[in-house]
């Protein structure tokens, strides 16, 4: 090899490290929100026992505090709660499981329906009667104490067949 | 394969010639690291933009969520202290820099025919850097921030006639406020940089037009017919 071609060479590898060594934190800085691990969920009260009647599903709104970069604010989403008998609750986050519309309770077909795309999901268990939908409503983890429900609420990946929280 | 790729496209765009009209191009007997300043502001420069342009994905220009936005950028951010710290030394960097770069055309004389549509350009680039320098101050919104705007825009009021539509101007109303702020933001993130662009671009392509100047110790010896000096 040259001189010629060795100085070339050397600039270039010298460009190379310095780039990759620039490029490290500032692609970081913009890559690092997608490798945050999935926020826990929270626990919310739904009011007393007595609102739900059995059969019937009930909508109701979860306020959460929410981080949202450099805002802290309310962040409000919906669930469903079923009462399936007495003491036989289900609560499901009203996101359609395919690309996230807010299912809607239809009593002529006792079916939760997303106005999106014809998702159409059965009021007990909550699995895809028709449409899109890769998975059943998303059901949440829930416990009655002292007369009242409790959810907590949690969002999951939409348009994918397993249930990831996020 | 990538020689086929290459030909072909040097048929049609002729990026060859460019190339070689950029990398190839004859360089005076004598050029020391003087020459290399232009260089360094040119790298300092894309350096600036592309932390800048990390930096405006988590910024927001408005009087409530500017600060807070800076702080999340410099705890919260992966990396972005760092992204932040090259940006806000990289800023001062440019200016000593340019500097720099002027005073040795400066004083080399290299400025002269038929280089002086060059100097010219440099005059107005150099101005934009200190715009990028003010206009960037402002957008941390922190005290230092607005006090330094509240002086630079009065200085600006200050201006004999036009004074007083300078400064609303530049505030875009009598107070610093939510308008001064997205006005310093758009001008420091699209009006400069679109300016300071295009202007490099005339800058160096005046720079490969005239070829680098011949120092003036190879100048001298060249006319007088002196042999080796001590440089070379
Ligand atoms: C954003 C700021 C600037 C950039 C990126 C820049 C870039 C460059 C580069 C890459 C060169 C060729 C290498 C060299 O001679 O150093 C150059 C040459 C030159 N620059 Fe600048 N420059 C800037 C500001 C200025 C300023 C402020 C002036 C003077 C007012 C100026 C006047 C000149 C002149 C006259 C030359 C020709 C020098 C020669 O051929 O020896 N430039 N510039
Ligand atoms: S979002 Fe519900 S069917 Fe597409």
């Amino acid at each position: 090899m040259g001189r010629r071609a060795f100085v070339g060479y050397a600039a270039a590898a010298m460009g190379a490290f310095l780039g990759a060594f620039l490029a490290t934190p500032i692609v970081g800085s913009f890559v690092s929100p997608a490798l945050k691990k999935a926020t826990p969920g929270h626990w919310k009260n739904l009011g007393t026992v007595g609102k739900f009647q059995i059969g019937t599903p009930k909508s109701e709104r979860v306020s959460l505090i929410k981080k949202d970069g450099w805002v802290t604010d309310v962040a409000t989403r919906l669930v469903w709660v079923v009462r399936l008998a007495d003491n036989d609750y289900v609560v499901y986050n009203a996101q359609c499981t395919h690309l996230g519309c807010l299912v809607e309770w239809h009593p002529e077909d006792k079916a939760f329906k997303s106005p999106c795309h014809g998702g159409v999901f059965k009021m007990d268990d909550g699995i895809v009667l028709a449409g899109p939908p890769p998975r059943p409503l998303d059901a949440l983890e829930h416990k009655i104490e002292k007369g009242e429900l409790w959810v907590n609420y949690q969002d999951f990946r939409l348009g994918v067949g397993e249930k990831v929280p996020i | 394969m990538m020689d086929k790729v290459g030909s072909w496209l040097d048929e049609r765009t002729g990026v060859s010639q460019v190339w070689q009209a950029i990398f190839k191009r004859k360089i005076p007997l004598g050029v020391n690291f003087l020459y290399t300043f232009g260089a360094v502001a040119m790298f300092l420069f894309t350096l600036q933009a592309l932390t800048g342009i990390f930096l405006a994905m988590n910024y927001s220009p408005s009087p409530e969520h500017a600060y807070d936005s800076v702080l999340y950028i410099t705890n919260e951010v992966a990396f972005g202290s760092i992204v932040r710290g090259l940006h806000h030394w990289g800023s001062s960097a440019m200016v000593v820099v340019v500097v720099l770069h002027m005073a040795v055309v400066f004083y080399l004389g290299t400025y002269r025919y038929p280089r002086e549509v060059t100097w010219l350009t440099g005059v107005v680039l150099l101005l934009l850097v200190l715009g990028f320098s003010f206009t960037g101050y402002l957008l941390p919104w922190d005290e230092k921030a607005y006090w330094a705007t509240a002086v630079g825009t009065n200085m600006a009021g200050t201006v004999p006639f036009v004074g007083g539509f300078l400064l609303a101007l530049l505030r875009g109303g009598t107070e610093i406020g939510a308008v001064s702020l997205a006005r310093f933001y758009a001008f420091h993130t699209f009006l400069l940089p679109a300016l300071a662009i295009s202007l490099m671009g005339v800058h160096l392509f005046l720079v490969v037009k005239h070829g680098v100047s011949v120092p003036p110790w190879i100048w001298r010896r060249a006319t007088t017919g002196q042999k080796k000096t001590g440089r070379r």
